[in-house]
């Protein structure tokens, strides 16, 4: 809001009341909002329209942290995303085998279950997205175009330097956040922007390594993937 | 114009500079007029090139975060169409809370307040656990019970490496040294029926009764008789991964009862009155065949009307039937589990009042520390610097007196009378107390004061005139205590807004603590509704 509010009075010259525009709009707004949320907002009326991706507040009253999802629910829901889940040769749980590790108190030596995004949960979730994606990819890699759950939109050809492929791609990312993260973003969209460019980075490093086009394209399948699956928005809620 | 408040749009029109004026006098007159009431908190605003955070979910995340603490899972792409083609929120909730998914997260969220953990009680005594017995190679030779190896005497130790042989009557048939060899034997736990392994004699023996003392084979009366084994298929005897499976059987069975409370919406408080118990295979062998081969820790009398069990094998491990407890072990309280994890009357209260009552016993800072007289004093509930706690634990800790400590069975009134003159007497040490007596009276005084109990249960020990009738109520006293005072409704409340907003409660919770408190109460007690009123209330959607 505060960009928003530089950018808007830069362009009406007058600049010099933007912060305390910015600071009387912000109390104003809590005012009306949390004082008096009861009269005039209920929770229904605040409702987001997601398409229109409208900012509105819920009010100020009490609410909740993000949280980190724990271990079974990060388990169930890569399986849910991908189909797949992280186990070792003999099938058996690797987020079960390390539970204890991953802060899941046994109520013996540990009595509250650790939900911080400590280091060693990132190493333990990049550990699984790396295994879970490698195997995915290779799935995808050999079914029909109707099988598949990842790569739905592209074409396994598909690159960013053909207009077509690069919509196609676009499309397939815009599917992905919204399987893994539950979001809707426009083909359009800034931040899918970003997930271009990281594929497209991911695609020519590889091609710098030697990789054909279609083992490039591959490479950088399996990134978005992994990025998908250790993005904040995978395992918080 | 996406990204603009009201407010934004009001300021783009013409003569601006007078309205900001305006604003600014009216903001700063807010902002001295709310100081004391905590607004000067403002929402987290996004900074040049990231997604604005704003504090609340919008539906998407919203489903997202219902789907993760309801089921556990994210939800489908199929159930984000559906929210998209117009499907409401609470439509969700309503049909998820009714899930199998749902009644198993509580049943996780149950295990933060149960602590259903007994890993660390032995069920079987020590001298029936079988082990591996490996060349130096580490090949597995035979099977036989190294705890029990004293039946060898005097060589000790395990069999020879060759086939022994067992006579009709199932007895080991020794050589010139009094050693065995091994025979093979199907081990109970081994769901294939042509499966066997080798064991050694001694140790796979049989026959029902020791032939060399006459004692029961099936009883912890015959330890380290020679003359008894592990019996047929070895049901008698344990191996570590058996021990793990059955202790953890015992760990989900009152997940099990979570479930089904949850799944049928039944009251809360049928937690703690339920007589409906589940057993597994693990659960069914060990009240079978090991209960009377107990170690340490005795499950006698049994939790369980061994009577009635289900035909179950031991590898039935997931399949859980339903059984109708004892009157006596009704709820969890009384749960095998709970008298395992919480061994004495006093870490039994201690964890009620903390998980159930929110009411810790956490005594305040600079407690007067006992001086030499104060030390003396026998009764914890009177001596200095005990007494903040104790004057309250013994007597919650009462409720649990007939349930036996460092066990799980009830004591009858019949069976243990609240004195037993028996008892008094090998007090006084005219007589060898028996197990009765040192297991569950008072047979040592240590002070003058303690004399006057001697020959009683222990828990009467000290025990106020008008605590006595704890005894005879049992754990649900103290529910229906913590139901007639409210603290067993709010504490429930408490702990689960707890759960599911990710933080502690706060004063600032007062008015939402109350609203799903007030669902609770008015929808019987069910605990759905009470996750249900939580997860619709604004406090959850506003995610800061």
């Amino acid at each position: 809001m505060r960009a928003f509010c530089m950018r808007f009075f830069w362009k009406a010259g007058t600049r010099i009341f933007c912060a305390p525009f910015f600071s009387t709009s912000l109390l104003l707004f809590l005012w009306l909002h949390g004082c008096h949320a009861q009269e005039e907002a209920t929770f229904e009326e605040l409702r987001v329209d997601n398409e229109e991706k409208i900012e509105s507040d819920i009010g100020l009253g009490p609410g909740r942290p993000l949280k980190r999802l724990d271990i079974d629910q990060l388990e169930a829901s890569i399986e849910r995303a991908t189909g797949l889940r992280w186990v070792d040769y003999s099938n058996h749980s690797q987020f079960q085998r390390f539970r204890s590790t991953l802060g899941i108190p046994d109520f013996f030596a540990s009595t509250k279950e650790d939900l911080e995004v400590s280091p060693l949960f990132l190493k333990f979730l990049d550990d699984a997205a790396r295994s879970v994606c490698a195997n995915l990819i290779n799935q995808e890699w050999r079914r029909s175009e109707s099988e598949r759950i990842f790569l739905t939109e592209a074409k396994k050809e598909d690159t960013t330097e053909q207009a077509d492929g690069r919509d196609r791609i676009a499309k397939n990312l815009a599917y992905l956040i919204e399987r893994f993260h539950g979001r809707s973003l426009a083909l359009q969209a800034a931040e899918l922007q970003s997930w271009l460019n990281l594929w497209k980075k991911a695609y020519e490093t590889s091609r710098t390594n030697g990789n054909n086009q279609e083992n490039a394209a591959r490479s950088a399948w399996q990134a978005m993937c992994v990025a998908l699956l250790v993005h904040p928005d995978f395992y918080t809620y | 114009m996406p990204n603009q408040s009201n407010l934004f749009r009001l300021v783009n029109k013409p003569h601006r500079r007078l309205w900001a004026g305006a604003l600014f006098g009216i903001g700063v007159w807010i902002a001295l007029s709310f100081s004391q009431k905590g607004l000067s908190d403002p929402p987290r605003e996004s900074q040049e090139g990231c997604r604005a955070q704003v504090p609340h979910l919008d539906d998407r995340a919203y489903l997202r975060a219902l789907s993760l603490d309801l089921r556990g899972t994210i939800p489908s792409l199929e159930e984000i169409r559906e929210l998209k083609e117009g499907k409401k929120i609470p439509e969700f909730v309503e049909e998820w809370i009714q899930s199998e998914a749902f009644a198993k997260r509580a049943a996780r969220y149950h295990r933060s307040l149960l602590w259903n953990n007994a890993s660390n009680v032995r069920l079987v005594h020590f001298s029936q656990r079988l082990a591996e017995h490996r060349d130096n190679s580490g090949n597995v030779l035979f099977w036989y019970r190294p705890g029990g190896t004293e039946r060898r005497r005097p060589i000790g130790g395990p069999c020879k490496n060759e086939a022994g042989r067992l006579t009709e009557e199932g007895r080991a048939i020794l050589d010139e040294n009094g050693l065995d060899g091994w025979v093979e034997v199907h081990p109970y736990w081994d769901p294939d029926p042509n499966a066997k392994i080798r064991v050694c004699a001694i140790d796979a023996q049989t026959a029902p009764r020791s032939h060399l003392t006459g004692k029961d084979c099936a009883t912890r009366e015959s330890e380290f008789d020679p003359g008894c084994g592990c019996g047929p298929n070895l049901i008698w005897c344990d191996t570590w991964a058996v021990h793990n499976t059955i202790i953890e059987s015992f760990n989900r069975e009152v997940e099990q009862r979570v479930q089904r409370l949850v799944q049928q919406n039944a009251p809360y408080t049928s937690l703690f009155s339920s007589r409906l118990g589940f057993v597994n295979g693990p659960i069914v062998h060990y009240l079978r065949h090991q209960l009377r081969w107990y170690d340490s820790v005795p499950l006698l009398p049994s939790p369980y009307d061994l009577e009635r069990l289900p035909n179950l094998q031991y590898h039935e491990i997931d399949r859980w039937e339903q059984v109708e407890l004892p009157e006596q072990h009704a709820g969890v309280l009384t749960s095998p589990v709970y008298l395992m994890r919480f061994q004495t009357l006093r870490s039994r209260a201690a964890h009620f009042l903390e998980s159930f009552l929110c009411a810790p016993l956490t005594p305040p800072d600079h407690l007067p520390v006992a001086d030499e007289i104060e030390q003396r004093e026998p009764d914890v509930q009177k001596r200095a610097g005990c007494k903040y706690c104790h004057a309250i634990l013994e007597p919650m800790g009462a409720y649990w007196g007939r349930w036996a400590q460092q066990g799980a069975g009830y004591l009858n009134p019949v069976e243990f009378p609240d004195f037993l003159p028996e008892c008094q007497e090998c007090a006084r040490g005219r007589e060898a107390c028996s197990e009765r007596c040192r297991l569950h009276y008072l047979t040592r005084a240590l002070s003058n004061e303690q004399v006057p109990y001697l020959g009683m249960l222990r828990v009467f020990e000290f025990l106020r005139p008008e605590h006595r009738i704890h005894v005879m109520e049992g754990p649900m006293g103290i529910v229906r205590a913590g139901l007639a005072d409210g603290r067993l409704t709010t504490c429930t409340v408490r702990r689960a807004a707890e759960w599911l907003l990710g933080r502690p409660i706060e004063a600032s919770d007062a008015a939402f603590l109350q609203s799903y408190e007030k669902a609770f109460l008015e929808s019987g007690l069910s605990f759905r509704s009470l996750v249900q009123a939580i997860v619709l209330s604004e406090p959850y959607r506003r995610v800061r």
